[in-house]
This record gives structure tokens, C-alpha cells and sequence, in this order.
């Protein structure tokens, strides 16, 4: 079985690809909750009428609107990234919502007459809410469906651009055919209201068929339930049943408290993945401010070592440059007088090799310092250094939704070695194991880090992940230098870190994690094991 | 050669020095050697000097301080400094403040004699 999983362009941060959190499914319960009391809580009211009330209608119609056409743009930004037609489908449910209020609104009873408007019929509002309350979950449903198919590679193709104008204006299109054809034809409009206020037995159909919606779409999503965006829009699916019980069947009608409340539940609706959408995309800003800023800070700290170090270079190699430039002048000066002073020469040419062997010992002091810098050994707690890892990646790995674990043997003997290097290898190996995760959209991001006690004399450290794991052609290479499977990647870091382990005495290696992943281990002398090597090698 | 102007020379660098010394003497000059300013202005050398050359940078007093220092205290000495670094506002500053020369190592022997000849020329009177 060597097919993998097609992997979708990775867009690990993106709501309709990140997976659900265990954070995220409590923050929607808790959400649902709140919401199905504040339903309770209007029921004792919901028959009592509040006249006049319909000068509301134009306020919460404009709400719905803005609130609905912010989401939809939302939702287009995310499809013109990831091209995925269930969130296109998903952002024309938003569209077509937002859109279809208005002509609800302006033929709603009293509204057009206080506006100025010729009044419509009596049926038109009820047609068109019938029409709007229908579309949007059969939307949402779609959204749920289409998820399980690849996205059609012709598709994918075309500009987004002109999908995302298409789109539009073929909603707008639909919804004003749609208004003017319930505006025209009165006569042919299944009579829903008896009056302006009470419905007729023929309403029944369209809360029941708006309801088996609803149910169709939660069942769908929760069986996907893929990403956060999935689970929030099976909360909006359940608002929008809330809104729809109190409508139909806990109000008094149009214009009671038990309708208004069930307007309210249907801003609300709309807000939550608006909502969502701006909450993620704050951190993900946040995200990429501190990835920024890091970048930044390294790139200075690495100009600055470098600018410090080619300074003092520069200057300890110039001095008896410059010196031996102006022996050699005086030399030379000394040779063309009428009477050359060769004691003179010879001192200047004495002084010559003087700087010349003491450019020569600066060279050697550079070397030396470098050399004393990889061979400088101390005992090394590894535990120490994974717990330091973890800690400065955990807020990054929380972004990505990763599971960060710790399986630290508490009696793990020291080893010997340099901490900067052997921090910088785990480091990296977290950090691989990160880039690994970020691909997964279908299963737990997790990364386990582990440390043991090999056998009598090793320390045996695993970095072990959930993510796609390594093509068996690429294993043999994955430690050469310029074997990257990153686009951004130099293909460095494995091969630093083979080169570190290996001067320290160990051994690393990599296979399969179970089911899915890789786990990089090494192993490292600890340190009495080092010194009785050592021992043993001194005569 | 006791009559022939002396040139004083103050570098931290012992290798600087020698060398600078080296050349000054090829010129035809006396040349005394200080590791520091305040070696310099302890010996009893200060009056018979010609011309001091210092170097900018140097632990404790530099090229330019002891310079202003000199001036500051009434017995200027026509001076030169030399550095590694070449410094734009250094020099600016240095050739406001009176210094006849400001060259940059390694020294150009041509350079070093005019500079020299000038502060010789010049004498003690002259500072701008």
C-alpha cells in the first residue's frame, strides 16, 4: 500500500482546513447552550404582540444584510486562496441570505407604505421568506456534500477571480429574477397568510421543509466535522432551528415577541461565522506579526555576529598589514638613497617578518576560537533541553493546532556535549515535526517528544509525529545536505544535525511512525559512558 | 643628530610605531616612539617635538584628545593623525580643531613627508 492521501495545497491556518480543537467544540456547546436557554427563556412571552413594531423590520433587515454580505466577502477571500467549491457554494448561501432580505423587508406589510413604496401583495413577503429561509440551508447542505469530493482540477484552473465575479452577479441576478417574479405573479403565490399578521395552514409546509433543511445539513456536518468552520455551522444550523421553532410554532405570528426573539436568534445566525472568521484571522495576523518580528530579530542577530566578527577580523589582520606596507616603503626608501643604510633595511625587513608570522598567529587564534567553540563539552541534561523546546514552541504549535506531548524519563543519565548544538538539533527536529503536522486536516495533530535510557551506557531521544510521513526514496537521503521536502527549505538542517550527533559520539536515524508519521531518534553516550571511552584510550 | 627636527610617534600598536619610526627616519628626521599619550606627555620630548603623529583610536587618551589637550593647555604641537578606520566626521572634526593631517594606514610615504614637512614649516604658531 504505497498510495498516500492526496494532500490538497496546505493551508494549515485556514478555518475551513484547520481541525477541530477540543477548545473549539466547547467554546460551540457552550455557545448552543447559551443560545437554547435564551430560547426558553422567551417562551412564557412569545404570544404577546408588539404593535407597530414592523418600523423595526428595515433595522434588523439591514443588519442581516451587512452582517451576511461581510461573511459572504469573507468566505470569497477564503475560496480565492484555497479554491475549494464547498466554500464557494458555502459564501453564495451567504450571498443569496444577505441579498433576499431586502426584498422581504420592503414588502413587508406598513414598511414599503412608510418608505413611500406602492404596497405589495399580501403573499409576496411570505413567498419570499419561504424562498430565503429554503435557499440557505439547501446551500449549507451543499457545502457539507461537496466537501467529500476532490475539487475539479479544470475548476481549479480557471481565474478566481472571474468565479468570484461570476458568482455574484449571478446571485444577484437570481435573487432580483426571483423578487420580480413573486412580485408579478400574486395571483400564482401559494397562499401562506390569511392576514397581514397570521399565517395559513398551507405555512406549515415551509417551516417543516426548512426544519428537515437544517436537520440534513447538522447530519451531514456531523459526519465530515473536519474543520472548525464545520462545527460552527452546524451551531448556525441550530440557531437557525431555534429561530425557526420560535417563528412557527411558539410566536403569535408576525410582529409578537416570540418572532422578534426568533429575528434576534436569525442576527445572531448570521454573526457566528462572521464572528469566527474575524477571531481567526486576528490570530492568524498575530501569528505572522511574531513569525515576522523572529525572522527579523534573527536575521539581526545573525548580521550582527557577523558584522562584529568580520570587524575584528578585518582589524587584527590590517594592523600588521598596514605596518608591513610601511616597513617595506621605508625599506625601499632606506635602498634608494645615495648611500643605502642597509642596517636600516635589515631592520625594516626584520620588522616585516615580525608581522607576518603575527598576521599568521591571528589567523590561528580565529581558527582556534571556532574550534573551541564546537569541541567546548559539558554535561548536558537532555531532559533540560526538550523542556525548554517545548515551552518556546508550545505557542506556536497552539496556533497550528498541535498537540505538543512529553514522555521524559526522570532518571535519564547526563550526557557529554556542547548545549547550544544539541539544543539546536532537538530544535530542529521539533521544528520539522511542526512543518510535518501542518499538513494533516483529517486526523489529530500530535508530536511527542520522548527520552530513555537506550541500554547501560545511551540516551535514546524520539521526536515522534502524526504528520505525512517521509517517502521511503527520500529516507536514505533525508541526512544529505541539500535534500529538502520544503519549498522554502535548504536542506540543511538534517544534515547539521547528523553531523552534531555523530561528532558527539551518537547515532540518528529516522523511520515510521504508527499509523501516520515519522519519528527521528537519536542516541547519545551518556556521559560516564564517555569518560570510561576516554579513560580507556589515554595510555 | 641632535640639530635635525624630531618627530614624535604615539601608537598603542608596537608594530605601528616601529614602522612609522622606520619611515620617519628614512625621511631624514629623529624619530621618538610612545605606546601611549601619557608616556608622551611625560617625557621631557614635548618641547624639542616638530611634529607629533598619533593614533585616533588608543586606550585611554586618543590621537585627537591628547591634540586638544595640547592646545588646550597653551604648547600646541603641529600634529598628524593616522588611523585603520577611515572616519568622515573624524576627520572633519580633527581638521577643525587645528590637526594638520589626518592619514589612513597603511601610510603613504609621500603623504607622510608633506604632512610632516608642512608641520615643520608651519611651526607651532600655525593652527588651521
Amino acid at each position: 500500500m504505497s498510495v498516500r492521501p492526496k494532500v490538497r495545497e496546505d493551508h494549515p491556518f485556514l478555518l475551513s482546513t484547520a481541525p477541530v480543537s477540543r477548545a473549539q467544540s466547547r467554546a460551540a456547546s457552550g455557545v448552543l447552550g447559551l443560545l437554547g436557554a435564551a430560547m426558553l427563556v422567551t417562551v412564557p412571552f412569545a404570544q404577546v404582540p408588539i404593535d407597530n413594531s414592523q418600523v423595526l423590520v428595515p433595522a434588523y433587515a439591514i443588519a442581516v444584510f451587512i452582517v451576511d454580505l461581510i461573511t459572504a466577502a469573507l468566505l470569497l477571500a477564503m475560496y480565492s486562496v484555497q479554491r475549494s467549491r464547498a466554500v464557494l457554494a458555502l459564501a453564495i448561501g451567504y450571498l443569496f441570505s444577505g441579498a433576499m432580505v431586502l426584498p422581504w423587508a420592503l414588502t413587508f406589510p406598513g414598511v414599503a407604505q412608510s418608505l413611500g413604496l406602492p404596497e405589495a401583495g399580501l403573499q409576496t413577503t411570505a413567498a419570499i421568506a419561504t424562498l430565503r429561509r429554503l435557499g440557505f440551508p439547501l446551500l449549507v447542505l451543499a457545502y457539507a456534500l461537496m466537501k467529500e469530493t476532490d475539487p475539479d482540477p479544470q475548476h481549479a484552473l480557471e481565474s478566481e477571480r472571474r468565479v468570484i465575479a461570476g458568482t455574484v452577479a449571478a446571485v444577484i441576478a437570481i435573487v432580483g429574477g426571483l423578487t420580480w417574479l413573486v412580485l408579478t405573479s400574486e395571483d400564482a403565490l401559494p397562499r401562506f397568510m390569511q392576514d397581514e399578521n397570521r399565517v395559513t395552514a398551507h405555512w406549515r409546509y415551509v417551516p417543516v421543509s426548512a426544519m428537515a433543511l437544517c436537520g440534513a445539513g447538522l447530519f451531514a456536518l456531523w459526519v465530515r466535522r473536519r474543520c472548525v468552520l464545520d462545527i460552527w455551522l452546524m451551531v448556525v444550523l441550530c440557531t437557525l432551528l431555534i429561530e425557526i421553532i420560535l417563528l412557527a410554532y411558539l410566536s403569535s405570528g408576525r410582529l409578537s415577541i416570540g418572532w422578534w426573539a426568533g429575528r434576534l436568534f436569525g442576527v445572531v445566525s448570521a454573526s457566528i461565522v462572521l464572528v469566527v472568521l474575524l477571531a481567526e484571522t486576528m490570530t492568524l495576523y498575530a501569528r505572522l506579526a511574531r513569525s515576522i518580528l523572529a525572522e527579523r530579530r534573527a536575521r539581526e542577530t545573525r548580521l550582527t555576529a557577523l558584522g562584529a566578527l568580520s570587524a575584528t577580523i578585518a582589524h587584527e589582520i590590517n594592523q600588521p598589514l598596514a605596518s608591513m606596507v610601511t616597513n617595506a616603503n621605508a625599506g625601499l626608501r632606506w635602498l634608494g638613497r645615495p648611500d643605502p643604510d642597509l642596517a636600516e633595511v635589515r631592520a625594516a625587513l626584520e620588522r616585516i617578518v615580525d608581522d607576518g608570522h603575527r598576521s599568521a598567529s591571528v589567523i590561528e587564534g580565529i581558527r582556534a576560537m571556532f574550534k573551541k567553540g564546537t569541541q567546548e563539552r559539558v554535561c548536558v541534561n537532555v531532559n533540560d533541553l526538550v523542556t525548554d523546546i517545548i515551552r518556546r514552541d508550545l505557542s506556536e504549535a497552539k496556533l497550528g493546532r498541535i498537540t505538543m506531548q512529553t514522555d521524559l524519563d526522570p532518571h535519564l543519565p547526563a550526557v557529554t556535549g556542547n548545549p547550544v548544538q544539541l539544543q539546536q538539533v532537538i530544535s530542529n527536529l521539533v521544528a520539522n515535526a511542526i512543518d510535518a503536522l501542518s499538513n494533516v486536516t483529517d486526523r489529530e495533530r500530535l508530536l511527542r517528544v520522548r527520552s530513555s535510557q537506550s541500554d547501560a551506557d545511551h540516551v535514546l531521544v524520539s521526536v515522534e509525529d502524526s504528520g505525512t510521513g517521509l517517502d521511503p526514496a527520500l529516507r536514505e537521503r533525508i541526512f544529505e545536505p541539500f535534500q529538502t521536502t520544503k519549498t522554502d527549505g535548504m536542506g540543511m538542517g538534517l544534515m547539521f544535525c547528523r553531523s552534531v550527533i555523530e561528532a558527539h559520539g551518537g547515532r540518528i536515524w529516522v523511520m515510521d511512525n504508527a499509523p501516520n508519521g515519522a519519528i527521528f531518534r537519536f542516541t547519545l553516550p551518556s556521559a560516564e559512558e564517555l569518560m570510561s571511552l576516554t579513560g580507556e584510550a589515554t595510555p | 643628530m641632535p640639530d635635525d627636527p624630531l618627530i614624535s610617534i604615539v601608537d598603542d600598536h608596537e608594530s605601528a610605531r616601529e614602522a612609522a619610526a622606520g619611515l620617519v627616519r628614512s625621511f631624514g628626521f629623529a624619530a621618538a616612539t610612545f605606546g601611549t599619550a601619557a608616556g608622551f606627555l611625560a617625557s621631557g620630548d614635548l618641547a624639542r617635538t616638530a611634529c607629533l603623529v598619533a593614533d585616533v583610536r588608543m586606550p585611554g587618551m586618543s590621537g585627537p584628545e591628547l591634540h586638544a589637550l595640547l592646545v588646550a593647555t597653551g604648547t600646541p604641537i603641529p600634529t598628524v593623525l593616522v588611523t585603520g578606520y577611515a572616519d568622515h566626521a573624524v576627520r572633519d572634526r580633527a581638521l577643525k580643531a587645528g590637526v594638520r593631517c589626518y592619514l589612513t594606514k597603511p601610510l603613504d610615504p609621500e603623504d607622510l613627508l608633506a604632512c610632516i614637512r608642512s608641520c615643520i614649516a608651519g611651526g607651532a604658531g600655525r593652527s588651521g
